[in-house]
C-alpha cells in the first residue's frame, strides 16, 4: 500500500457517488493502477449490496384508510388554534372561580371550619387548620404560624 | 411525483381538501412504512409507527416551508417519531441483549468480505444491524434503504452535510466489528 493509497472514507464516498468531480477523478485514476485499493472497492462495494438487502422492501399495507380516518376534520384543524384559545380561557376561569371564590373563609351552610389541633414548634403556636364543604367533594388542611398560611390540598 | 407537485396537494390540504392527503399518503407509504418496519422490527408496530407518522405531519402542515423538499421533511417526522419510540419502549437494551446471543459471538473470525458475501448469515447480520447504534442505524438506512444523498441525509438527521460520509462509513465498520 502506497502513501497515494485510497482510505475507506474516499472509497465510501465514491461509491454513494458523493465525490467532488476533482476528488472523484483522482480517484478513478488511482484506481486504474492500484489493485490493492480496488480490493477495497469490491469488499466495499459487496457490503452496500447487503446491507441494501437487508434493508429491502417488505410488503405494506395500504395506510390510507387508516389515516384518513384518524385525521381531524380541516375545520377543527384550522381554527384548532382559537379552540386551544377559547379551552384554556375556559380553564383558566374555572381554575379562578376554584381557588378564589370557593375559599376557606367564604363558608356557607352545611361548611366547617375547624382547629384539629395546635402545637408549639420552635417557640411559636401553629394550629392546623380543616375546611369541609358538604357541596363538593372538597377539604382544605392548612397550618397557621403567627400570620403566615399555608394550603395543603387534600 | 414531483416535489412541486406534491407542494400543490399540501396546499389544497390546507386548504381544506383532505381527499389531498391521501394521494400523499399513497404516494409515501411503503418508504415511510419500510423505515419504521425496520427501525421498530415488527410489522406491526411499523404500521402504527408509519400512520402516526402521516397523521402527525398532517397536522403540522402548515409548518412545511415549501421551498425544502417534503420528503425530506417527512422523512424528518418518520425518523424522529421512530427514535422516539424506540426510547420510550427501550428497545435499545433490548437490541444489545440480540446481540448478547449472536451466534457470531462463538465463531471463530472471518473476514468481512467472506462473512458478508454469506448468505445463510443474513439473520446474524439482521441482529447485529438493529443492535447498532441508533445514529449508525439511521443513516445506513436513509443511505442504502431509501437511496438518498448525504445533503438529504443531514438535512433529515440535523447534522452537518460533511460528517455523513463518515457516519455511514463509521456504521459499516461496527458491523464488521460486531460480525467478528
Amino acid at each position: 500500500m502506497s502513501v497515494n493509497c485510497l482510505d475507506e472514507l474516499s472509497v465510501s464516498m465514491f461509491l454513494d457517488d458523493e465525490l467532488a468531480p476533482v476528488e472523484r477523478k483522482r480517484v478513478e485514476t488511482h484506481l486504474e493502477t492500484c489493485a490493492l485499493c480496488r480490493e477495497l472497492l469490491r469488499q466495499q462495494e459487496a457490503e452496500n449490496t447487503q446491507i441494501k438487502e437487508l434493508f429491502k422492501s417488505t410488503p405494506t399495507p395500504d395506510l390510507v384508510p387508516a389515516v384518513m380516518e384518524k385525521l381531524p376534520t380541516p375545520v377543527l384543524l384550522k381554527y384548532r388554534w382559537l379552540l386551544a384559545t377559547a379551552a384554556s380561557i375556559l380553564l383558566a376561569g374555572l381554575l379562578f372561580i376554584f381557588l378564589f371564590l370557593i375559599t376557606p373563609t367564604n363558608t356557607g351552610s352545611g361548611e366547617k371550619q375547624v382547629i384539629l389541633c395546635s402545637a408549639q414548634v420552635d417557640g411559636q403556636e401553629v394550629q392546623r387548620h380543616i375546611y369541609e364543604s358538604t357541596g363538593p367533594d372538597i377539604q382544605f388542611i392548612w397550618l397557621e404560624k403567627k400570620n403566615e398560611k399555608k394550603e395543603e390540598f387534600k | 411525483m414531483k416535489n412541486s407537485q406534491i407542494v400543490v396537494l399540501v396546499k389544497e390540504c390546507l386548504n381544506g381538501n383532505k381527499d389531498s392527503y391521501s394521494l400523499i399518503i399513497r404516494h409515501f407509504q411503503q418508504n415511510i412504512y419500510n423505515l419504521c418496519f425496520h427501525f421498530l422490527g415488527t410489522p406491526q408496530d411499523a404500521e402504527d409507527a408509519a400512520i402516526e407518522v402521516f397523521t402527525k405531519a398532517y397536522r403540522a402542515l402548515k409548518d412545511f416551508n415549501p421551498q425544502y423538499a417534503f420528503s425530506t421533511w417527512l422523512f424528518r417526522i418518520a425518523v424522529n417519531h421512530s427514535i422516539g419510540i424506540l426510547r420510550r419502549q427501550k428497545r435499545e437494551r433490548e437490541y444489545l441483549m440480540a446481540e448478547a446471543a449472536n451466534p457470531f459471538s462463538m465463531t471463530e473470525w472471518k473476514s468481512p468480505d467472506t462473512v458478508f458475501f454469506n448468505n445463510s448469515q443474513q439473520k446474524a447480520l439482521e441482529s447485529v444491524l438493529s443492535s447498532l447504534p441508533v445514529k449508525y442505524r439511521t443513516a445506513l438506512m436513509l443511505k442504502y434503504q431509501q437511496d438518498l444523498s448525504y445533503q438529504e441525509i443531514s438535512e433529515i438527521m440535523e447534522i452537518p452535510v460533511n460528517t455523513v460520509g463518515s457516519l455511514i462509513l463509521r456504521g459499516k465498520k461496527e458491523l464488521r466489528e460486531a460480525l467478528k
